[in-house]
């Protein structure tokens, strides 16, 4: 008796100290899972954790790319969180992809995103584009409905923003889960 | 004793019948049903300052196109989750559909429209695909997997706390749709029939709005602003 006493006394200190420790180094813990979830970034090698099914209704394909992007997953990441705060707020996790993507959709970019892309000016759309896609999971929000909607209010709960890999400009974002 | 149940029954059916809406709008709509199909749509708007909106909340305007169900649906228009202070505020344009299931597609721009000119958002089927365009841009393209046999024009308010936002307006300066028309069974209807609604706050003036005259509008304002 006295035996199990004092093991549910041990086991009761080392969850005691987990529990501590998280709430010491929550942040961090946070920031190291951040940067061990970004892919590796090589020239041909392509991984995916978006839905491709639901990329195709979107219009979006991607394929390998064929040389190391122009800026690194950090600078990726900033630019995201800057061009959409509202929509990255509440994640818990971000995860970065390096593709070259396709959507032909899309038009509706910032003067800034065509002055310093002369192709995507050129193209008027996205077409084997470099970019990555930085995508913010973990939050929760509901998107618009009809008057006289009454099914389960459509929740998100990511958001995919794309990054043009060669300069740096947040083209778009997008969400189907 | 059977006269007590029948009237509870009444009661009851009436509480499930009152459809419900679960965020606040303001403007109006229309659902044809069974045997149309609405294969475009168009409004411009006019939105002479953006709205507030604080935390937890988002403030939009659009167009929309529905199932004969009310809930399958696609749109277009501006969306302003929380004012940033960024070059339009922002505003965004966006456009979603939702074929229903949890199965909702979203898509954002970096940029929106700017305040105080008339911006135009139309939907087209097209090839098979519900075709979303801001401005005469597109935005996004989705497979048009269903007949839209309804209509809608409308301001909507949503978030966790929705009356956090501002409907787009003010009593001083309304919001003005106008150049409201769509194509329907191969014919073009100009300011088609709405029942319109104004839930809580919001606010409209539809005195102007003449079914089948092109130079209709449609005058909305959030009344606490």
């Amino acid at each position: 008796m006295k035996t199990l006493k004092k093991k549910a006394i041990i086991v009761a200190f080392f969850t005691a100290s987990l529990l501590l420790s998280s709430l010491l180094y929550g942040n961090s813990l946070k920031y190291k899972h951040a940067n061990a979830n970004t892919l590796p970034i090589k020239p041909g090698q392509v991984e995916t954790n978006l839905n491709i099914d639901q990329l195709a209704i979107d219009g979006i394909t991607l394929d390998i790319p064929t040389s190391n992007a122009k800026i690194d997953t950090q600078t990726a990441i900033n630019a995201a969180q800057n061009a959409f705060p509202e929509l990255a707020v509440g994640a818990t996790d971000i995860k970065v992809e390096y593709h070259l993507l396709t959507n032909k959709s899309y038009q509706l970019f910032s003067k800034e995103a065509l002055d310093k892309n002369p192709e995507l000016k050129a193209k008027g759309h996205m077409e084997k584009l470099p970019a990555y896609i930085v995508s913010f999971r973990g939050g929760s929000f509901s998107m618009s409905q009809p008057r006289g909607y009454n099914s389960s209010a459509p929740e998100h709960h990511e958001v995919d923003v794309v990054i043009d890999a060669s300069t740096g400009v947040a083209l778009m974002a997008f969400s189907d889960r | 004793m059977n006269k007590f149940l029948v009237s509870i029954a009444i009661v009851l059916s009436m509480l499930v019948c009152e459809p419900a809406f679960a965020t606040p709008h303001d403007g109006g709509d229309n659902n044809l049903g069974g045997g149309n199909s609405i294969t475009s749509i168009y409004m411009d708007d006019l939105t002479p300052n953006y709205p507030n909106v604080f935390a937890g909340s988002a403030s939009s305007a659009w167009d929309m196109l529905v199932d004969a169900t009310g809930q399958e649906y696609v749109q277009v228009g501006w969306y302003d989750a929380v004012q940033q202070g960024r070059v339009v505020d922002g505003i965004r344009y966006f456009s979603e559909v939702n074929y229903g299931n949890g199965n909702d597609h979203v898509t954002w721009s970096t940029v929106g429209p700017q305040a105080n000119s008339i911006h135009g958002y139309r939907i087209s089927v097209s090839n098979g695909y519900f075709v979303n365009y801001a401005d005469d841009a597109t935005i996004a393209s989705w497979p048009a997997s269903f007949t839209a046999t309804g209509y809608q024009f409308y301001e909507e308010l949503n978030g966790t706390t929705p009356y956090n936002a501002q409907f787009a307006g003010q009593s001083s300066a309304h919001a003005r749709f106008s150049n409201i028309r769509i194509f329907n069974n191969g014919s073009t209807y100009y300011s088609p029939y709405l029942t319109f609604h104004n839930d809580t706050d919001g606010s409209y003036n539809s005195f102007y709005y003449t079914i089948g005259n092109s130079a209709s509008t449609i005058d909305l304002w959030d009344s606490r602003y």
